[in-house]
């Protein structure tokens, strides 16, 4: 089964997640499964997320029930960076309690596998697909275990311990259904994305892609949903965070530039009056230049100040003159 | 501002770190040189209406000329040289804070 990041943006892909048995017939309580967990971790993301001092992340098996997550297994695995790109892979065997009560006498119930940082709060990162187990009596019964190949290997004089199973050395002997042995286990050991030719990242029902875990192997451009969250650092220094704040720094900045142009303005009325000669058009258009530089100046300082006057001649009426 | 386009020095793109607040400092640049322009504008000038005056050698209406000229010159130099008082004065009279404003800091070249 395929990890899903429903909760952040590819700090740990889940590359494969799997239970084994499907079937468990003999529902004791503490159930041995042979569990798949691959991650791959994007090291710089987990930094990000996790704090570049975590040096492990946590692992969690939770049975999937409407409304309520239910956990039923966890672990630690530990972090070393080594490459970008962590492929980890803590494949075991795990007990998971399943004495649920709506599984003693049979019934499906779906677990999926969860990473987290490993802080206080325990960051959700991501999360697998569910994987359904079957619990349940059936009525031929064998001891088998998951085989290297993905297919039940069953105990043919049907031992406890499968022992007379080579195949079975070292793996968890469940009892199944005699009609599951030589079956397929359902494992999905390796991952069901692939990169397609157009160089998008989408579902491999058929296996005909690429297995490798496309994310950020597909050109960039991965075709699955995942859920980034992002944010444009404020370009603009100053404390400029909204508008009519950004508004008042332009008007600043404009304002400040006046100064000078008045200054060389009234500079050049002097000269015109400096240059005229006597002669009443050149004195007269001194004049003018003066005249008409003092009250752009006047307009520059009042400024923001308009506003308030048109305010104000606006709330005449309110009597609070 | 964002990219440093400037780099001479090690054989990149040649060019002068030209930001958006630079701007402020050409166009101050430029009223302090048209300042200094117009202070030796006004020496000039008077020099000139003087020699006016002498070339008036007590005619009327030359020497009348010369008299309207210097005058307007005298006024031209009272407006130059109280630019500033003429900025502080007009925001004074509108109850603007001037001090920071004026005068332009004009380096000492």
């Amino acid at each position: 089964m395929i990890g899903k990041n429903i909760f952040a943006a590819g700090e740990i892909n889940i590359d494969s997640f799997d239970l084994n048995p499907k079937t468990v017939v003999n529902n004791t309580g503490g159930t041995q499964f042979q569990m798949t967990f691959r991650a791959t971790v994007d090291v710089a993301k987990f930094n990000a997320r996790c704090g570049s001092d975590a040096d492990s992340f946590y692992w969690y098996v939770y049975r999937d029930v409407t409304g309520v997550d239910l956990k039923r297994g966890s672990g630690e695995v530990a972090v070393s960076r080594t490459a970008a790109f962590l492929n980890l892979n803590f494949d075991q065997t795990i007990s998971i309690d399943t004495t649920d009560p709506d599984l003693i006498n049979g019934g499906t119930a779906r677990y999926y596998g969860q990473v987290n940082c490993p802080s206080m709060v325990s960051i959700q990162i991501a999360r697998s697909a569910g994987v359904p187990i079957t619990f349940g009596s059936v009525t031929n019964k064998s001891y088998a275990c998951v085989a290297n190949n993905n297919k039940y290997a069953c105990s043919p004089a049907n031992l406890t311990n499968c022992s007379d199973v080579s195949a079975c050395s070292g793996r968890p002997c469940v009892q199944i259904g005699t009609s599951l042995c030589g079956q397929d286990a359902g494992a999905a050991a390796a991952p069901k994305y692939g990169c397609n030719s157009s160089n998008q990242c989408v579902a491999d029902v058929n296996g005909i892609y690429s297995t490798s875990n496309c994310d950020n192997k597909c050109g960039g451009s991965g075709g699955t949903t995942q859920r980034y969250s992002f944010e444009i650092p404020n370009p603009l220094k100053g404390g400029a965070s909204d508008f009519t704040s950004l508004v008042k720094i332009i008007a600043q900045w404009i304002f400040n530039l006046a100064i000078p142009i008045a200054v060389a303005m009234i500079v050049y009325a002097g000269i015109l009056f400096l240059t005229a000669q006597g002669e009443p058009a050149k004195v007269a258009k001194a004049k003018e230049v003066l005249k008409y530089a003092i009250i752009g100046l006047a307009i520059i300082l009042i400024g923001s100040g308009f506003i308030t006057l048109i305010q104000s001649i606006l709330e005449l009426g309110s009597g609070s003159q | 501002m964002f990219i440093n386009i400037a780099k001479a020095a090690d054989g990149g793109y040649q060019g002068v770190n030209l930001t958006i607040q630079s701007v402020f400092g050409i166009i101050t640049g430029l009223a302090c040189w048209f300042t200094r322009f117009a202070l030796i504008l006004m020496v000039v000038y008077i020099v000139f209406y003087g020699i006016k005056f002498m070339m008036a050698q007590g005619n009327e209406t030359k020497f009348g000329e010369a008299k309207k000229s210097f005058t307007w010159g005298l006024v031209g130099v009272l407006v130059i040289l109280g630019t500033y008082t003429i900025i502080a004065t007009v925001a004074n009279g509108l109850g603007a804070d001037y001090t920071l404003i004026v005068p332009l800091r004009c380096g000492s070249y």
